[in-house]
């Protein structure tokens, strides 16, 4: 047995999150990843925080990749990456519309000696339209789909989504149109070009928001603007932040209520029914909230689950990955980094009866530290390699 | 050429989004996804949110590209249909509480096997299979709490604040779902093996947080909220101007350069206390209000003209229309098609169209979602039974 990918070779040629995330779950599907980078290095190299001067965000997106450096704007390096690539299943590229043009690296030419090559690219916004060769970063696509409109209060500065949620569909995303084009490729023999975007992961994660508020005829719900509302921080107890939920088990939350010598809660037709308690949240909040401060999370928690209820504390990065949870579903796994050292990152999302995903311990290559092993793969001799090296065309080794 | 996935038969057990959201791209993929749906049909159908005719918009945007049937699966001859279905299928999915519900039902992956062994089946929880929330109910929210989503939206200093008003967890976590999906049906195309996938809404978020995470991780320091800005990128935030607020990410050095020159201020590009990421992190306190008293002289349009034609990336913050009909009438989205109005039986709807575009295969909204028991008969028939018409509980 082996793992969904084996056998399957990827060029990534992109920087930042998206590339490196979707490259990176290729490889813990079983692909042989390299990750082509410029002379500076991937520019995620340069964000920490850092353990003995490696990035800790890229040792954790580029597990499992052999690295190469190249200068793909020297002409010279555009035979290497012509060679790679005709050996390779997948090409993955990250610029704006017209940069693969510049650079020779378009699917046109890459396809031409491989039919069966899948070429991936990750944009911005999109390969057409006015948009198209401005360059995006995830805080640019949160507040070109508005997502500021759902946190924080009118007439104050905006707020983020702390998490790079775009960024990180934009690799599933690329992910999935990856496995499509390959499956497809099992089928016709035929390779294809496959795109995606950070605006077309945005618009696929705010699907139901768009169908809300461009077409419905009757609304019986808090507004999809979440912005003219107050700020919504949960219900609080004496030491967290949470929420708790009910289903329409009506019972259970009258006895939670009368727990809470709060019974007149229980039954205020405000609150009566999922839906009702879910839509006027911030007024519950409000009136739960006296009868919540007394109360310590771990006991509320035993009180509402052994009712059937579900009760969660709004986590915090130490509170989620320190709860039994977490380590009942084995989610962390430790590797190790010859520089870094010993590192904690997250395992493969899926738990498969067959062998589909691992992760892969090898770990994030340094700069150009594969250059000339893969380079001599591919039938380039040492005095050439030490040619390129001299004119700058390719970087390697530590 | 139509899409990929055209041989494959999906059976869709799910409810609200997680699980149905993971069937409708492969359907979009050209799979033939069959909705199964107990007699009080989805969760999501009732008129609450926003609705179209009384049908919740939910069910509508989550659902196009499937047929539709109706099966008691505790009525033992309902059953009986849904295992012969499952004996055509290629993948089948649900996202109950836990992966006990199948079970209990009588349906569960070894069933499942014995009428189909090269069946994929995914069982999508909230909380996994094992540990001690699991089978806890969940929704949107509850995995914004649990995830730690909330944990990083906020002001400085202020309190964690949940997204008002929309959901990214359930997608993101039907986007790895059908993730999961697509390569179990690479390795049974492969080597003709199915296999059975658990998922979890929990797990997926941690996940799609790991670019945050991993400064908990290396230095067991708590990520911080900081308003529009984050920690370890300098500037990547939001600045006031004369009129409206921009955002401005100098990701990597390149666009920093640009960004001084953009502004005018290219002496900055040089000093030594700006001139590395790192270093604009640790003197953020000068170089913010630097560039703030900067941002203040023009408005945010002109920002914006300016910033582009440099290659900084920007954005402005737009709150002179609705949100979804600013992103729906842009351009932007127009040009390539992200977005679609689909007739459906309660009216037409926009929805997203696939988030990807291929040369070779296309991709389409092949029909809307499905009333309640609407292909009952269609599929019936194609199964060859009956069913007892005192049973058919479609509308």
């Amino acid at each position: 047995m082996a793992l969904a990918l084996a056998g399957i070779t990827v060029v990534d040629i992109s920087q930042g999150v998206p590339g490196s995330l979707c490259s990176m779950m290729l490889g813990d599907l079983g692909a042989k990843v390299t990750k082509i980078e410029p002379p500076g290095g991937d520019w995620l190299r340069t964000i920490g925080p850092f353990t003995n001067g490696e990035s800790d965000l890229f040792i954790r997106l580029n597990r499992n990749k052999k690295g190469v450096c190249v200068n793909l704007k020297e002409n010279a390096s555009q035979d290497i990456v012509q060679r790679l690539v005709t050996g390779a299943d997948v090409f993955i590229e990250g610029y704006t519309a017209g940069v693969t043009e510049r650079l020779g690296l378009t699917y046109d030419n890459l396809s031409k000696h491989n039919r069966g090559l899948i070429y991936c690219s990750i944009s911005g916004y999109g390969s057409q339209g006015p948009l198209a060769e401005i360059p995006a970063t995830e805080l640019d696509l949160q507040t070109f789909v508005g997502k500021f409109r759902h946190l924080g209060t009118p007439n104050e500065p905006p707020l983020r989504v702390g998490f790079d949620i775009i960024s990180s569909n934009a690799a599933w995303a690329a992910c999935q149109g990856i496995l499509a084009a390959l499956y497809s490729r099992e089928l016709t023999g035929e390779g294809q070009r496959v795109e995606t975007s950070l605006l077309d992961a945005a618009v696929a994660i705010m699907q139901w928001t768009i169908a809300s508020e461009t077409t419905p005829d009757e609304w019986r719900s808090r507004p999809i603007s979440g912005y003219t509302e107050a700020p919504d921080h949960g219900f609080q107890c004496k030491d967290a932040n949470f929420l708790m939920d009910w289903g329409n088990q009506n019972e259970s939350w009258q006895i939670l209520c009368t727990t809470l010598d709060a019974a007149h809660i229980g039954t205020d037709p405000r609150f009566d029914g999922w839906f009702k308690r879910l839509n006027n949240r911030a007024e519950l909040a409000e009136e739960l909230q006296p009868f919540l401060a007394k109360w310590s999370f771990e006991d509320l928690q035993q009180l509402v689950q052994g009712m059937g209820g579900t009760i969660v504390r709004m986590n915090t990065a130490d509170t989620l990955f320190d709860s039994p949870q977490v380590e009942a579903l084995g989610m962390l796994k430790e590797l190790d980094h010859p520089v870094a050292g010993a590192y904690t990152t997250i395992d493969v999302p899926w738990l498969c009866s067959e062998e589909m995903a691992a992760l892969s311990p090898v770990p994030a290559p340094s700069l150009g530290e594969h250059t000339g092993e893969v380079l001599k793969n591919f039938a380039y001799n040492d005095d050439q390699i030490a040619q390129l090296v001299r004119a700058g065309v390719v970087g390697g080794g530590r | 050429m139509a899409g990929p996935l055209k041989d494959i038969r999906v059976l869709d057990f799910g409810m609200a989004a997680v699980g149905p959201l993971a069937t409708t791209y492969l359907g979009l993929l050209g799979a033939d996804v069959i909705k199964v749906e107990q007699p009080s049909g989805d969760i999501v159908r009732r008129p609450s949110g926003p609705t179209m005719q009384g049908m919740g918009i939910t069910f509508i945007a989550n659902n196009y590209t499937k047929r539709g049937v109706c099966l008691d699966l505790k009525n033992d001859a309902e059953r009986e249909i849904a295992c012969k279905l499952v004996a055509t299928a290629d993948v089948t999915l649900d996202n109950f509480r836990s992966g006990d519900i199948m079970e209990r039902l009588g349906i569960g992956y070894e069933v499942q096997r014995k009428v189909n062994p090269q069946i994929i089946y995914l069982q999508a929880s909230a909380f996994g299979n094992r540990g001690p929330w699991k089978g806890m109910l969940s929704h949107e929210w509850m995995t914004q709490a649990a995830g730690g989503y909330t944990s990083l939206n906020g002001k400085q200093d202020g309190e964690p604040e949940f997204l008002r008003g929309t959901a990214n967890l359930d997608w993101n976590a039907a986007m790895l779902n059908c993730v999961g999906l697509l390569a179990a049906l690479y390795v049974r195309r492969k080597t003709g093996r199915g296999m059975k996938i658990e998922t979890s809404q929990l797990h997926a978020t941690a996940l799609a947080g790991l670019t945050r995470y991993a400064e908990y991780f290396s230095t067991e320091n708590v990520p911080e909220r900081i308003g529009s800005s984050r920690p370890n990128i300098v500037p990547d935030q939001a600045f006031p101007t004369a009129l409206g607020e921009i955002s401005v990410s100098a990701i990597h050095n390149g666009v920093w350069a640009r960004l001084c020159e953009a502004l005018g201020l290219p002496e900055l590009i040089t000093d030594t206390r700006f001139v590395t990421n790192t270093e604009r992190v640790k003197n953020r306190d000068i170089l913010i209000p630097l560039l703030e008293a900067i941002f203040k002289k023009k408005a945010a349009w002109q920002w914006e003209e300016i910033l582009k034609a440099h290659g900084v990336p920007c954005a402005q913050y737009r709150r002179d229309k609705p949100r979804s009909h600013y992103v729906k009438e842009h351009p932007q989205t127009q040009a390539n098609q992200m977005i679609e109005s689909i007739e459906t039986p309660w009216g037409p709807c926009s929805v997203s169209t696939a988030h990807w575009r291929f040369s070779r295969d296309t991709t389409s909204i092949v029909r809307p979602a499905p009333k309640l028991g609407e292909h009952q008969e269609e599929i019936l028939q194609e199964l060859g039974v009956t069913q007892d018409p005192a049973r058919v509980s479609a509308a």
